[in-house]
């Protein structure tokens, strides 16, 4: 009996393939996203003293793996726009009287973070801290929770957006695999191709429907998270809407692709299985894409999910308007265009 | 009025290596119900989706009711029926829907759909479950409801993929019945099947083996041909004498004694019985018994497919 099974097994070399390989794809995923502590936060200075004391300070943070001093500004609003826009996660300030105060007595200087992202936010204070402290202990650190988001840092709020994104990307995909596979798998394709109806018109009757479907989904999981755990919408309703349709139509385009390589349904659910997990932890979703291996980061860049999430958060969060998530707008648009054309160039009206 | 309503020409279909339809040439009149009769595997199936618009040909042509099914498959789907082997409509659907769906899908206008699935249903007999889901049917009515969707259209032509495979003997009269009404409303029929009892009802067959085909002809013609003409048998009180004289005649192919009578084989059955009756009472020979002997078609089946030079399958 169990040799029969594991005949079964082995020769379904699907499921045989799924048993060996997604254990260790899983693992390899999650331990390259999320080992050790957070690295490589984007970061901003604002030194306002610009004494000799104060690049050396900056040079001591330089040294850590936590920051990636990236930007160098003059004043804090174009600090906080570079944060705004996603460019950067944290500020650190360092105020005019920097050398001075220090020379005197005690100096402080202000970290500031992006509420958006608590992950980030909480491992960049006791860093900075840390290197505050060996420094000089005269010298110590004042987080500012001046972050304009989301100022508890509330996990909710970075979570919720992220998963509206997370639900579109998988639901809509494994609902129009299934329904084409299906339609396979009980053979009622050979009957509807067999009438004049084109394969566009196939095609569109399901995407629509899904669609459809996509936006319920999205606006009952908003209403959730807003009447229930008070998140607060702060950007545009409709560009949200925008993203929705553009995300969706990506989404219901790949599963019509991962359909055309599958005879029945089950074969498109254990396609899609894969997808759906390197998606998820690969995304940003949990945790922020700067802080994993840079084996893996190529790969987040390419996952539509990271730019959807990235521009959910910044609208919905942070109230970001167009300009801010236009990167991601055109990565989107892009991804979806190409998704849909191949969707529709694999959807052919034949047998075989 | 022999306008060719399937016409084919070297349709040859290629999987990898292997050969599903071999150079395969038919032509099929206007009214006629035209059998296409194979074992399992034979290439019946390929045959009819290449004509059904549903698969490509590797080479040669098929035009189908006017229209080349690799340039124009949708005009030659927009006028043909067309019923699968599995069954294949919606479960989740009643019988209603599933009519009204195929109905407005082939652009048939509103108030016509209604019309035809009136007539279809009430053909078909399942009036009375028409609210009922698809699903729900058995076997027997899901095959009446798949042959009512093909018809909603109204097509010239029907394909029926092995219309009555794996239905009980009672089911499959019936079928022939609403098969014949049809044909008298001027419907042609290309039917797949590998019954030969069913064979025997079309007005031509083809016979198919390994993708080739093998004889074309009217049920009739094909047993003349593979017998190599009628076989006849004769009762007489003088089986001996019989056998002399007959052998001589040069209506007479073949001759041979068999339990209590004489077996000839004829050109036809029709005109050299009466002859050869008279022959032997001119010669004093009582003629007990005459009657036309009917090869079954299976015999005649494998018969050709042997001449043909074919290692059978059936």
């Amino acid at each position: 009996m169990t040799k029969k099974e594991v005949t079964h097994l082995i020769r379904n070399r699907r499921v045989f393939a799924l048993t060996l390989f997604m254990p260790l794809l899983l693992m390899t995923i999650v331990g390259l996203a999320f080992s050790g502590e957070v690295k490589h936060i984007t970061t901003v200075i604002v030194n306002k003293d610009g004494g000799p004391l104060s690049q050396k300070f900056i040079d001591a943070l330089k040294v850590s793996d936590t920051l990636r001093i990236r930007y160098y500004e003059d004043d804090e609003p174009q600090a906080e726009a570079l944060v705004r826009d996603g460019l950067a996660k944290v500020v650190i300030l360092i105020p005019s009287t920097f050398e001075d105060d220090l020379k005197s007595s005690k100096a402080l200087i202000y970290v500031m973070l992006d509420g958006s992202d608590p992950v980030s936010a909480g491992a960049v204070a006791p860093v900075v801290q840390g290197i505050a402290l060996s420094f000089t202990p005269k010298l110590s650190v004042q987080v500012e929770r001046l972050v304009m988001y989301n100022p508890s840092l509330r996990y909710i709020d970075f979570i919720a957006p992220a998963i509206i994104g997370i639900f579109l990307q998988i639901f809509p995909m494994i609902l129009i695999s299934m329904a084409i596979a299906g339609e396979r798998e009980r053979g009622t394709i050979e009957q509807l191709i067999a009438t004049p109806v084109s394969g566009f018109e196939i095609l569109f009757g399901k995407l629509i429907v899904y669609m459809g479907f996509g936006f319920l989904s999205a606006t009952t999981m908003l209403i959730v998270a807003v009447y229930v755990f008070s998140l607060v919408v702060r950007g545009s309703v409709l560009l949200i809407a925008l993203f929705l349709a553009v995300f969706l139509t990506a989404s219901l385009s790949l599963g019509t692709l991962v359909s055309a390589g599958s005879r029945t349904q089950m074969q498109a659910v254990q396609t899609i299985m894969p997808v759906i997990y390197i998606m998820i932890f690969l995304s940003g979703t949990f945790y922020p894409i700067e802080a994993m291996s840079p084996l893996v980061q190529p790969i987040s860049y390419i996952l539509p999910l990271t730019y959807m999430i990235h521009a959910l958060r910044s609208v919905i969060v942070k109230g970001a308007g167009l300009e801010v998530v236009a990167k991601d707008f055109i990565f989107l648009s892009a991804y979806t265009i190409i998704m849909l054309v191949m969707a529709v160039a694999v959807f052919r009206k034949k047998l075989e | 009025m022999t306008r060719d309503v399937v016409q084919t020409s070297g349709l040859t279909k290629k999987f990898g290596g292997l050969v599903a339809v071999d150079h395969m040439d038919l032509s099929v009149n206007a009214g006629e119900i035209f059998g296409f009769l194979g074992p399992n595997g034979a290439g019946k199936t390929t045959t009819v989706r290449i004509l059904c618009g549903l698969m490509m040909p590797t080479s040669g042509t098929a035009t189908v009711v006017g229209h080349d099914v690799v340039t124009e498959p949708e005009e030659v789907k927009q006028r043909i029926g067309y019923m699968p082997q599995a069954y294949g409509l919606y479960d989740d659907l009643t019988v209603d829907e599933n009519l009204e769906f195929f109905g407005s899908i082939y652009r048939v206008p509103r108030d016509e759909r209604r019309k035809r699935a009136d007539e279809i249903l009430q053909l078909v007999r399942l009036e009375d479950f028409r609210k009922h889901y698809a699903g729900q049917l058995s076997g027997g009515m899901k095959r009446r409801l798949s042959l009512a969707v093909s018809l909603i259209h109204n097509p010239e032509l029907l394909i029926l993929d092995e219309p009555t495979a794996g239905i009980d003997p009672p089911l499959r009269r019936i079928f022939w019945q609403y098969f014949r009404e049809l044909n008298k409303r001027g419907v042609t029929f290309f039917i797949n099947t590998h019954y030969m009892d069913e064979a025997e009802l079309c007005d031509r067959l083809a016979l198919i083996s390994y993708g080739k085909l093998v004889s074309l002809g009217s049920p009739t013609e094909l047993k003349r041909k593979a017998v190599g003409g009628e076989r006849v048998e004769f009762v007489t009180a003088d089986l001996r004498r019989t056998g002399e004289i007959l052998k001589d005649s040069e209506l007479v192919r073949e001759i041979h004694t068999s339990d209590g009578g004489i077996q000839l084989t004829v050109e036809e059955a029709a005109s050299a019985i009466p002859r050869l009756t008279s022959l032997l009472r001119e010669h004093g020979v009582e003629v007990l018994q005459v009657r036309q002997l009917q090869p079954s078609l299976e015999d005649v089946f494998i018969k050709l497919v042997e001449d043909a030079g074919e290692r059978t399958r059936l």
